[in-house]
């Protein structure tokens, strides 16, 4: 062989023996990290992990291991499929048990094996009800339920009825419907959640307010403007206007024994916007007129021992005035004459009358007003305002403001122990109650029948009210005769 | 011939001049959250929008997310529900809540599209209450050779505490200030029938108060990496004077918060990031991401971040007196109260004597 030859292939091996090198395949590292936890209450776990690695990885599933015990036997796994990108990712469970130890660990599923990140160590947190709105209303009502984590088979009870739950948010806030009330109207609410049985602090208050229609009058007479008094157990109704278009001079009687109306004799002129007490009624006037002045009566009768007893007259017109008895005096108040705000008193032992302070607002016999503890409170229709009248001192003074319809008055109010309930002002179909023991209003249940009518009679017998209604004068109907169990459910 | 090659010539460097149009692809609608929960009674604000494409026009807006169902949860469960106020995409906690020291919160998010979005927990940890606050006027240099900034510089002083790791982050709450006016130099319009610019001094008023909110916040940040359980006195704020501000007294609240460490690494990023001048030894600009993570997809990018704080404020007031050197002060020859928003009734609690 030549030897430049030689020399040159020499050359190009020691060259090639240079610059060749082997290839080292590179190992890629991945990393798990089972980061944080970032959502935890008494059944859901929300963690969070991560996968860190310089490339793409082949896992066919990653996600967490969560067990009660720290080897992990029986997990709960979190599979969160197959996975090719490096990242965080979360895993969800909500099957955990409230008040109780987890373990929970991420996982990796690679072609070469399943790899764990670390282990977390977490407790589930204890539920708990804090409060729940409204505190009373009607079956049905929608309440909701403030607290903690609530679980999703959580159930709410009034007293030993289950409620329907509609939703429960962020764990925390239950809207529930009030199921069908039970034989007390003050009933305990319960939580449970899985086995914690929770009781909330506040009882839950059934609306009551039960309404019967009793057999309708018996006669085509639909009374308007009228007088109406009980006598014991017979309840009376009568003069005013017929159908409110002619002057009525008949008295009817319904009769709690015999449960029937019978017509009554009077003998007296008939009265159309007269006033009534418990025992008197009187003024009015002797025929149906735009202004209520025309022809105006001073008749002053007292229904007594079975008999209607003529008294002196009236030194004063009283048409469309409100009147009430209070510490053995009867007040009459406002009417057509003047600003409506003349307040008359008559003595029941000596028969005599007397003009006293005026009252604060107008006043007619359609004004809401009920009776408590030697007072009269008053509602104004305008401002809704209500104003105590002391029978003992004969003052004003001002109580509060109503929370129902006023509509144009004729709304009932009649006390029964420190209750007042009062409601179904023309064409309004609410009733309310009042504690006057603590001053809350609440609602009642609302009256079920034809709300086109207005209150002709209310009478109070054995804590039940009785109403006769006489239904507007477009409507040809009888007048409708109920009772409201007012604490009945 | 060479005169007519010449003018060819000439015409040969003229060309027409073609805008050039900067064509950016169109940008993702992220969700962006924007608020903070402190030890201090509410209500706190939770901010909801959408991000829209940045471009050399107008692009897009910025719309606010309503209608959103917002609420947080403490690490006990507790979770607090926000309302959303009069203005669209803003939601508020109720006035009694207030964060606790010790316990974490969590910023939960349901979309009306259904998408739920959850922050990482935040610790609340204790911050040292601010032992006072001082100020001086400083000079800062401008773009603009001739014209430095002027205004005050806030310092808090308190002491770290040593047994733990604290992140502060500073804020300025709403600033309110007294304005001179000269109603005494009041002169009649230019248009003015009769005497057009003619003297008509006003008795009334020279003195008014007046409350501001820049919108755009400044921040201060530190760590106690360098000064762990040492007293500190350290800058926190900056108030230009702009003429009007420093005429007579200025009331500063400043509020010391104590955030996490990666409430601090991410408002430590944001003040990097607005701070960019555009010259070659900025940070590159990048996408910071938040503590606000999607349920449905963990790969989404959402922007912001929820922060839950303790909070020690102190507010100073800030006599011209006190100021070395002031900005030429802004005559306003008017009633102070044409000012806008100023009031003759100084703000809740002003009491300069402090």
């Amino acid at each position: 062989m030549d030897r430049s030859k030689f020399g040159l292939i020499s050359l190009l091996l020691i060259f090639f023996g240079i610059f060749s090198s082997c290839e080292e395949e590179s190992q890629v590292t991945t990393s798990l990290i089972t980061e944080e936890v970032i959502y935890l209450s008494g059944e859901r776990a929300r963690v969070l992990g991560r996968i860190i690695t310089n490339q793409n990885v082949a896992a066919s599933d990653h996600g967490f291991y969560i067990s009660e015990n720290e080897s992990f036997s029986q997990p709960i796994i979190i599979s969160l499929g197959e996975r090719v990108a490096p990242g965080r990712f979360i895993g969800e469970t909500s099957e955990l048990d409230i008040q109780k130890k987890y373990f929970v660990k991420s996982f990796i599923s690679l072609p070469d094996g399943i790899q764990f990140g670390n282990v977390l160590e977490i407790t589930t947190l204890s539920p708990d009800a804090f409060s729940f709105s409204p505190l009373n209303g009607p079956v049905g009502t929608t309440v909701t339920i403030k607290g903690k984590n609530f679980t999703a088979d959580t159930k709410v009870f009034f007293g030993n009825r289950q409620a329907q739950i509609l939703k429960i948010d962020f764990e925390s806030l239950i809207t529930a419907i009030v199921p069908g009330s039970g034989t007390i109207a003050l009933e305990e609410v319960r939580v449970v959640v899985q086995n914690q049985e929770i009781l909330l602090e506040e009882k839950f208050e059934y609306t009551t307010g039960k309404f019967t229609q009793l057999p309708n009058f018996p006669s085509s007479l639909k009374l308007f403007d009228n007088v109406s008094f009980q006598n014991g157990l017979e309840f009376f109704a009568g003069l005013g206007a017929n159908n409110g278009q002619t002057i009525n001079s008949q008295f009817w009687k319904y009769s709690l024994l015999t449960g029937n109306w019978t017509q009554v004799d009077f003998q007296g002129d008939p009265l159309w916007r007269a006033f009534n007490s418990s025992n008197y009624f009187g003024g009015g006037a002797l025929v149906i007129s735009q202004n209520s002045l025309s022809s105006p009566s001073t008749d002053f009768w007292k229904y007594e021992n079975n008999n209607f007893i003529k008294l002196p007259p009236l030194p004063f017109t009283a048409v469309n005035s409100l009147s009430f008895e209070l510490n053995n005096k009867l007040f009459v108040v406002g009417g057509a004459v003047g600003f409506g705000t003349d307040v008359y008193r008559f003595n029941i032992s000596t028969g005599q009358w007397q003009k006293i302070a005026n009252s604060p607002f107008p006043v007619n016999r359609t004004v809401l007003n009920f009776s408590y503890d030697n007072k009269q409170y008053l509602v104004d229709p305008v401002t809704k305002e209500i104003y105590a009248f002391d029978g003992d001192l004969e003052t004003w003074s001002f109580y509060g403001i109503y929370p129902g319809d006023i509509n144009s008055g004729s709304a009932f109010g009649v006390t029964i122990g420190d209750r007042v309930i009062t409601g179904m002002a023309n064409r309004s179909q609410e009733v309310w109650e009042l504690n006057l023991s603590n001053g809350l209003w609440v609602r009642k249940n609302i009256f079920p029948g034809n709300p086109i009518a207005r209150n002709v009679g209310v009478y109070v017998h054995d804590n039940l009210i009785y109403i006769l209604r006489s239904a507007e004068v477009q409507l040809a109907v009888p007048m409708e005769f109920w009772v409201l169990d007012p604490f009945g459910l | 011939m060479l005169k007519r090659l010449l003018y060819l010539l000439l015409l040969l460097p003229i060309s027409c001049i073609e805008p050039y149009k900067v064509e950016l692809p169109q940008g993702e609608q992220l969700l962006t959250v924007d608020g903070f929960v402190t030890t201090e009674p509410g209500p706190h604000i939770i901010r909801l929008t959408r991000s829209d494409t940045y471009g050399s026009v107008f692009e897009g807006l910025i719309r606010p997310v309503s209608q959103a169902g917002v609420a947080i949860r403490d690490s006990e469960g507790n979770v607090v529900f926000l309302t959303e106020t009069e203005e669209r995409g803003v939601y508020q906690t109720p006035a009694d809540f207030q964060a606790r020291v010790g316990i974490s919160y969590s910023l939960l998010i349901e979309l009306q599209d259904g998408k739920s979005y959850t922050s990482l927990p935040e610790k609340v940890n204790s911050v040292p209450e601010i032992e006072s606050l001082t100020y001086r006027a400083i000079q800062v240099k401008t773009a603009n050779r001739l014209q430095d900034k002027i205004g005050v510089q806030i310092f808090t002083q308190f002491r770290d505490p040593s047994d733990q790791t604290n992140f502060y982050y500073w804020r300025q709450n709403r600033g309110s200030f007294v304005v001179v006016a000269n109603p005494e130099l009041y002169t009649l319009p230019p248009d003015h029938p009769t005497n057009p610019r003619g003297s008509a001094p006003k008795d009334c008023c020279s003195t008014c108060y007046l409350e501001e909110q820049s919108r755009i916040q400044t921040f201060a940040l530190a760590s106690d990496i360098d000064f762990n359980g040492l007293s500190q006195n350290i800058p926190v704020a900056f108030i230009e004077d702009d003429g009007l501000r420093f005429k007579d007294t200025y009331r500063a609240e400043i509020l010391q918060m104590s955030v996490s460490r990666e409430a601090h690494r991410f408002l430590r990023l944001i003040e990097q990031q607005i701070s960019l001048t555009g010259s070659v030894f900025d940070q590159p600009p990048a996408n910071i991401r938040g503590n606000i993570i999607s349920l449905d997809d963990p790969d989404e990018t959402v922007l912001g971040y929820f922060i839950a704080a303790s909070v020690s404020n102190k507010e100073v007031f800030i006599q011209r007196n006190n100021l070395e050197f002031l900005q030429t002060p802004k005559i306003i020859p008017d009633d102070c109260l044409t000012v806008r928003g100023a009031t003759l009734n100084p703000p809740a609690s002003w009491n300069s004597d402090n």
